[in-house]
């Protein structure tokens, strides 16, 4: 018995466990048939890559160092936008409470005979763009996405992506996921949140429940769910029961 | 930033982005783009802030993902210039002086011989060329990876048979 192309490409990588390459490097020292095709392998593919190096152009120069700091993320406008508003309101009140600040008999003066108003609240602080609230996951076989409960308001958005991973995203409300070999649930109880779900296109079976019920489906290439993709291919499964 | 999460990234940021650009070069046959696919692979693990379970595998499918989009939309655009301003646009331009200085008819040859191959064969080589693991390559291609040898022996063989046939110029 021979070997075949799966042990000679194996032998010739190193992609054997000791237990079976050793006998199997025995075999090809001593058969010429073997010992020849494994000599074969060896000379093509060193050609092989010499060939494809001559494709190569200089590889830039990049270090981690400068890639970090690229990644680091960086405000929105809208986050921008949003300070620069607190930061007039709060140079504005303190312009207007600096002791002989012409401002309080300017706006007393511009004939506004109010009673001095109630203190206003505050006005909100925008939020802090704290780290995204999910998970994201290589699925196996078998996955299940599993929302504990139904909620009062909010859907899951579902989307089939190209990636490797299966990402399950929260906006709006805070909720805990708990990451299992073959199931991510989402402690949602109470909450109002509104989700993404991303399925990636390889994924085998893939289902969605919410409280208990099974709401979609992905079992190879198809999906089978109550509702239909949008323009965008989205499955919007709402979350109320 | 995770201290330990940062040295992981280095360290795989040290042992994978000179092999994930020159996989994309080879790919492509475009160093700019593969060097903006490349970083933006990096640029994503890092934003992630946590290790997949496979890296390595998880880095091709992001890299080869993102230069399936960008193909795309230097196809578009590239069809758009030529509606406006006719096929002047579709020329491709001069070769480089690193272009002539490495090799100039071997390169075309290689360039020529891969193309004649199918996709899936042309990653395999690629990949395995960069010393790629076979249980890497097996996950970022969606094989199974108990037969990831005998596909890559059939791809060296397309290659040779590639490279033997005789290019008639048109």
């Amino acid at each position: 018995m021979h070997l075949d192309p799966e042990q000679v490409q194996r032998l010739l990588h190193g992609e054997l466990e000791p237990g079976d390459a050793v006998p199997l490097r025995a075999h090809a020292a001593g058969c010429t048939v073997c010992g020849g095709r494994l000599d074969a392998a060896a000379r093509e593919e060193e050609e092989l890559f010499r060939r494809l190096g001559l494709l190569d152009h200089p590889v830039p120069r990049l270090t981690a160092g400068e890639l970090a700091r690229r990644a680091a993320p960086t405000r929105s406008p809208v986050w921008r936008m949003a300070a620069g508003i607190v930061l007039a309101f709060a140079a504005s009140g303190v312009l207007y409470a600096f002791p002989g600040s012409p401002l309080p008999a300017l706006v007393r003066g511009g004939g506004v005979a109010h009673p001095p108003a109630a203190p206003r609240p505050a006005p909100p602080a925008p939020p802090e763009p704290g780290r995204p609230s999910g998970v994201a996951v290589v699925p196996g076989g078998d996955f299940a996405i599993v929302f504990a409960s139904p909620q009062a308001r909010g859907s899951a958005r579902v989307r089939v992506v190209d990636g490797p991973e299966l990402a399950v995203r929260a906006f709006g409300a805070p909720v805990r996921f708990d990451l299992g070999v073959d199931r991510v649930t989402i402690a949602n109880a109470g909450a109002a949140a509104d989700y993404e779900v991303l399925l990636p296109r390889g994924a085998r079976s893939v289902r969605i429940q919410v409280g208990g019920a099974t709401v979609l489906r992905k079992t190879g290439g198809r999906i089978a769910t109550p509702s239909s993709p949008d323009a965008h291919g989205i499955y919007v499964i709402p979350l109320q029961r | 930033m995770d201290t330990s999460f940062h040295q992981r990234f280095v360290e795989i940021f040290n042992a994978d982005y000179a092999r994930v650009f020159r996989y994309l070069d080879r790919l492509s046959g475009d160093p700019e783009l593969a060097a903006d696919v490349a970083q933006e692979a990096f640029v994503r693990l890092y934003r992630r802030g946590s290790l997949p379970d496979a890296p390595t595998a998880w880095l091709i499918s992001v890299a080869m993902n993102l230069f399936r989009n960008e193909r795309a939309r230097h196809a578009r655009r590239r069809r758009l210039l030529t509606v406006e301003r006719g096929e002047r646009a579709m020329a491709e331009p001069a070769p480089s002086p690193y272009d002539a200085v490495a090799g100039g008819e071997s390169r075309d040859r290689v360039r020529a011989a891969l193309d004649r191959l199918a996709e899936r064969e042309r990653q395999l080589l690629l990949l395995r060329a960069e010393g790629y693991a076979y249980s890497d390559i097996a996950r970022a291609l969606e094989l199974n990876e108990a037969s990831v040898g005998t596909l890559l022996a059939r791809a060296k063989r397309a290659f040779r048979e590639a490279w033997e046939e005789p290019v008639h110029a048109s």
